[in-house]
């Protein structure tokens, strides 16, 4: 009996949370016209993933060439993003670090969506996205897409534990979920690198530099991504930069430098090897002269590292600073990873059939794709930022009461 | 108290009921494979023969007149579909200028022969060497395509040859982009195709369903100068095994050690 009575009442607190119409109204004007082209591009995508399950693949112009591209890369760039939010998640919850408290449960959050844009993306670059069951049915050990799909797995089901157990204040069992997503985080994103890094085909993916690229980059995602919602977010709330975001601001800015310098030292040694050696002159000397992989290294890299710098000397305007820093360097992520995609494709392996293969631009369906994904990302920000308490600080919450 | 009980015993259920549609749906879909067109490459899996052959595919590249017939029998005979940039075999044409420049091209795969060259930009005195490479599965011995597969629908046989379950195959590319040879395709939606799926990838066989009774692959076949040459090298007295055995011969791509199984005659050094 206890238990229909606690039910109803979870019913109707549920339903007092989730009063969309009251959050709706609680909006500025500016907010609901974001929110409605947020709206706008998930209808969008969700209408291009059907027409590309219903009428096939035709609508991609992944060609044998080429065979992946912005979908690919998208989704890259997303569960890469996601990682990046888990480290950062973790400094404060699994490591102690003092500071990184305040943007724990949001950066768990953000990993989670960001993770679920990226299989957004992937879905429809399948052939045949039903037969996943074989995952599961007929598993092949060898194969570094089996293991990236099953640690995937994993780590989701710890980022979703750990975030209810912020949402639940419950920091012990917070800090033993934020482990295990950290670890498989590292195990399920390398061994995405790694995807990439066993092709002995393709000079520009082999080696052991893609997974260790990719976590390094994936911390610099996940970086500038906090930075960027911290931020929006809390000028959408007050209209001003809270001390809090100030001082997160602050210090992320610190970590954005290090990252972005490591990264530019990474670029560096895997352009000049390439360079350097005869057989991948050619295939390394069209990447940097691309429009894509300069876009990705003067925006995305060099660019921010300098607004970052420049942010230290002048206190006040570090939010700002960082506002842009981490909005280039996510497009140059976006747009870098495509161009990693891409450049591993783009010495022809074999003869062209047609001219007109060599080369590869996404389809207007594979556009519109890439913008659900991202609008899907925005959609579950604004649920998850009206109704989850994402600013909410567990830690402190919970060595209050432990004191009491 | 009741009530939750019973829940727990719904969810119960429901974990059980699960799991039996899961094995059903796997049954049904590996009863699916089973009426699908080309049946002897979807029960090849579990068949105990052949594995006494060593197949071996001779390409001689000085024969080869580029006239495309081997491209357009395989389609034939395999359903491949008729649009030019499907293929399972296919012919290129290798133009050495005399600054050693190499143009290589392959128009409509070579189906219908290949046009002059644009002779503003290759007249014949800059050229110092015109010949065409017929291409197809290497049916390598340590295939980069098997590994990567993430659902096991790509395998080797017993007797060496690389074969796609296609009721099985989720599109996703991967063995497309580990292939270092380019043999491997994706069948978009068409209303012919090999296996009778779509979506999937598909590749050459050496015409596994004939191989296995003994008749040739169907580009050997018809090849009007002897370019393509099959054989079973366990068959001392074979052709095949005679070439192996007297001339010189060359693989492509032999430093990436996947140790392919079709060998060119004539193969210069330019041909990647």
């Amino acid at each position: 009996m206890a238990r229909v009575l606690d039910r109803s009442k979870f019913l109707a607190n549920l339903r007092a949370t989730l009063d969309v119409r009251r959050a709706w109204h609680a909006q500025s004007p500016y907010a609901r016209a974001i929110l409605t082209l947020v709206y706008l591009g998930f209808v969008t995508g969700t209408y291009a993933v059907a027409a590309i399950l219903i009428w096939g693949p035709g609508l991609l112009h992944a060609t044998d060439y080429v065979p992946w591209g912005i979908g690919i890369s998208t989704y890259i760039f997303f569960v890469l993003t996601s990682t990046g939010l888990c480290f950062v998640s973790s400094l404060g919850h699994v490591f102690g670090i003092g500071g990184y408290e305040a943007i724990g449960k949001r950066a768990v959050f953000l990993a989670i969506i960001t993770m679920m844009a990226g299989f957004a993306a992937l879905a429809p670059d399948l052939g045949r996205p039903e037969r996943m069951v074989f995952y599961l049915l007929t598993p092949h050990f060898s194969s570094l897409l089996w293991w990236m799909g099953f640690l995937y797995f994993i780590y989701f089901v710890f980022m979703v534990a750990e975030f209810l157990s912020l949402h639940k204040s419950r920091m012990d069992w917070a800090r033993a979920m934020g482990v295990g997503g950290l670890l498989s985080a590292i195990g399920a994103h390398s061994t995405l690198g790694g995807v990439f890094g066993v092709v002995m085909a393709r000079p520009f993916y082999f080696g052991a530099f893609m997974p260790l690229y990719f976590l390094l980059t994936a911390f610099l995602s996940g970086i500038a991504a906090i930075s960027l919602a911290s931020i929006t977010t809390s000028w959408g709330r007050s209209r001003q930069f809270t001390p809090e975001v100030v001082d997160i601001s602050c210090r992320l800015r610190k970590l954005l430098v290090a990252v972005l310098g490591i990264t530019l030292l990474f670029t560096f040694w895997k352009v000049l090897v390439g360079l350097y050696a005869e057989p991948y002159r050619e295939t390394f000397g069209d990447v940097i002269r691309g429009p894509l992989w300069q876009l990705e290294v003067i925006l995305g890299l060099g660019l921010p590292l300098i607004l970052a710098l420049v942010a230290a000397s002048r206190r006040i305007r570090v939010v700002p600073a960082m506002l842009a820093a981490s909005s280039l360097v996510l497009l140059g992520l976006f747009i870098g990873r495509l161009d990693m995609v891409l450049a591993g494709q783009a010495l022809p392996l074999k003869a062209l059939i047609a001219p007109e293969l060599s080369s590869y631009i996404p389809s207007a369906a594979e556009i519109m794709v890439v913008v659900g994904a991202l609008s899907l990302c925005g959609l579950l920000y604004a649920i998850g930022g009206t109704f989850l308490r994402l600013e909410a600080v567990p830690l402190a919450h919970s060595s209050s009461t432990k004191d009491t | 108290m009741p009530r939750g009980l019973s829940r727990r015993d719904f969810i119960k259920a429901g974990a059980g009921g699960l799991a039996l549609a899961s094995l059903g749906l796997g049954g049904f879909i590996a009863s699916a494979k089973e009426t699908s067109p080309d049946k002897a490459e979807a029960r090849i899996r579990n068949r105990p023969g052949e594995a006494d052959a060593d197949w071996a595919f001779v390409v001689d590249v000085d024969k080869c007149i580029g006239c495309g017939r081997c491209v357009l029998a395989c389609k034939l005979e395999n359903r491949v579909p008729l649009d030019p940039l499907l293929n399972r075999t296919w012919v290129e044409r290798y133009v050495v200028t005399r600054d050693r420049e190499v143009h290589i091209d392959s128009p409509g795969a070579g189906v219908n022969g290949f046009p002059r060259l644009p002779g503003a930009t290759l007249g014949e005195p800059q050229i110092l060497k015109a010949f065409f490479v017929p291409k197809l599965c290497n049916q390598c011995e340590n295939p980069p395509c098997v590994s990567v597969c993430p659902v096991n629908a790509t395998y080797k046989t017993r007797d060496g040859i690389i074969l796609i379950d296609q009721g099985r195959c989720i599109g996703c590319r991967y063995c497309i982009i580990a292939c270092p040879y380019g043999a491997r395709y994706f069948l978009p939606d068409a209303p012919v195709t090999p296996s009778g799926h779509a979506r999937v990838v598909d590749k050459c066989t050496w015409c596994y369903h004939r191989i296995t009774k003994g008749l040739n692959p169907a580009c050997v076949e018809a090849c009007p100068v002897g370019a393509r040459l099959f054989g079973n090298l366990r068959d001392d007295q074979g052709v095949v095994a005679g070439l192996l055995k007297e001339k010189a011969v060359n693989v492509l791509k032999p430093a990436l050690g996947t140790k392919p199984r079709v060998y060119y005659l004539g193969l210069g050094h330019w041909v990647q």
